[in-house]
C-alpha cells in the first residue's frame, strides 16, 4: 500500500472506512513512520478543531414550551421575510383595504375639525368633547386596547352630529401553522 | 416518533448546532424555534419524517444559511460572545495553544458558509453519509471537503495566518 493522504487518515480516525481498507490503512501505518506522523498531525489537528469549536457552545438552557405560533421576533431577517410572504393571503388584502379605507374615513371627517380647531384657543379633541358632554359611549383606552375606530363628528357649537365605533376585533385564538416548504429541504429523507 | 418526542430530544441539539452557527444565544433560539414551527407543521400536514434528526439539522442549517446571509458583522458577534475555558496545561504550552486556538476560531467564522456547516456537524459527530444529506452533497464528498477544511484550518492557525 502507498502512503497515505489526510484525507484517507480523517477517514480512518473517523472509521468511516471500508472494513478492508481499514485493516489495510492499520497494517500500513504499523510499518511506515512518516504515515504514522501524519496521523498525530491529522489527530492533533482535529483535536485543535474541536476546542477550538467547543468554545463556540452556548451555556445550556432548559428546553422552553413550545410555541406553535410563527416567529414574532426580528432578529433573523430571513425568517421575518418568509413571515411576511405567508401573510398575504386574500383575507390579508381584504383586512388592509378595509383598515385603509377606515382610515380614509378618518381624514375626512377630521378635516372640518382642523378648520374648527385652528379659530379656538385651546383647542379639544372631539374625542375629549364627547367624552365630556357624555356621548362617547366607548372608553378611549378599551377602543384603543381593542383596536377600535372611533370616529366623532361634533359641529362648531360643539353639539355631537355623528359617532361612529367599528366593532371590536377579537385576537386571534388560532395559531397559524405554516406548512412546511418543499422548496427548502429535501423531503425524502 | 411524535412532536413533542422529538422536540424533548432534539431542542439541545439544535441549539447548540444553531448557536455555534449564528453565534448568538438569541438567533439561536430563533433559527430552533422556527425549525421546530416546521416540524410542527410537516407532522401536521401529515409528511413522512424517517431520520428526524437529519430532517432537523438540514432546516436548522438553511435557515441559518438564510439568516447569515443577511449578517455581515457574523466574525464580530462570534469572537464577542464566546465563553473561554480553562486549560489546565504549563503556562507558556497554555498560551501558545490559546492563540492557535484563537485565530482557528477567527478562521473558522472566515470560511465558506458550506464548510463551516460542514464543521459544526462534525463537531457533532455526524456520520459522512449524514452530513452529506445536510449539506447537500454526496456522501463521498464528505471525507474530501472535512480534510480540506481542517487542514486549512490548521495551517492558518499554526502559521498565525487570517483567512
Amino acid at each position: 500500500m502507498s502512503c497515505l493522504d489526510r484525507e484517507v487518515i480523517l477517514k480512518y480516525l473517523d472509521r468511516e472506512l471500508p472494513n478492508a481498507e481499514e485493516q489495510a490503512v492499520r497494517e500500513h501505518l504499523d510499518v511506515c513512520s512518516k504515515c504514522q506522523e501524519m496521523l498525530e498531525e491529522v489527530t492533533g489537528d482535529i483535536a485543535d478543531l474541536r476546542s477550538a469549536i467547543s468554545e463556540l457552545e452556548p451555556e445550556s438552557i432548559p428546553v422552553p414550551v413550545f410555541d406553535p405560533s410563527p416567529l414574532k421576533s426580528a432578529s433573523t431577517t430571513g425568517v421575518s421575510s418568509r413571515s411576511t410572504r405567508s401573510r398575504l393571503t386574500p383575507t390579508y388584502w381584504i383586512r388592509l383595504v378595509a383598515s385603509l379605507a377606515a382610515a380614509a374615513a378618518v381624514v375626512i371627517v377630521t378635516l372640518p375639525w382642523f378648520e374648527y380647531e385652528n379659530d379656538q384657543t385651546n383647542s379639544t379633541s372631539p374625542e375629549e368633547i364627547a367624552f365630556e358632554q357624555g356621548y362617547l359611549h366607548v372608553n378611549p383606552n378599551t377602543a384603543f386596547h381593542n383596536r377600535q375606530l372611533v370616529i366623532t363628528i361634533i359641529d362648531t357649537e360643539k353639539n355631537l352630529s355623528e359617532q361612529v365605533v367599528t366593532s371590536t376585533e377579537q385576537p386571534n385564538s388560532t395559531p397559524n401553522r405554516p406548512s412546511f416548504d418543499q422548496s427548502e429541504q429535501n423531503s425524502s429523507m | 416518533m411524535d412532536f413533542d418526542t422529538l422536540y424533548k430530544e432534539h431542542y439541545q441539539r439544535i441549539y447548540r448546532f444553531a448557536f455555534r452557527m449564528a453565534g448568538s444565544a438569541e438567533e439561536a433560539k430563533d433559527i430552533v424555534q422556527e425549525t421546530f414551527v416546521k416540524l410542527h407543521g410537516a407532522l401536521g400536514s401529515g409528511s413522512e419524517i424517517r431520520q428526524p434528526r437529519t430532517w432537523l439539522y438540514t432546516v436548522a442549517a438553511n435557515i441559518c444559511r438564510n439568516s447569515l446571509k443577511r449578517q455581515a458583522h457574523y466574525r464580530d458577534v462570534v469572537i464577542k460572545e464566546v465563553q473561554p475555558q480553562l486549560i489546565q496545561e504549563s503556562v507558556e504550552a497554555d498560551l501558545i495553544r490559546r492563540e492557535r486556538i484563537e485565530l482557528m476560531k477567527k478562521a473558522i467564522a472566515s470560511l465558506p458558509e458550506r464548510d463551516r456547516t460542514l464543521l459544526m456537524l462534525y463537531q457533532d459527530r455526524l456520520p459522512y453519509a449524514e452530513m452529506a444529506d445536510v449539506i447537500g452533497v454526496k456522501a463521498g464528498s464528505v471525507g474530501t471537503l472535512l480534510s480540506r477544511a481542517i487542514e486549512k484550518l490548521a495551517t492558518a492557525s499554526k502559521n498565525g495566518i487570517e483567512l
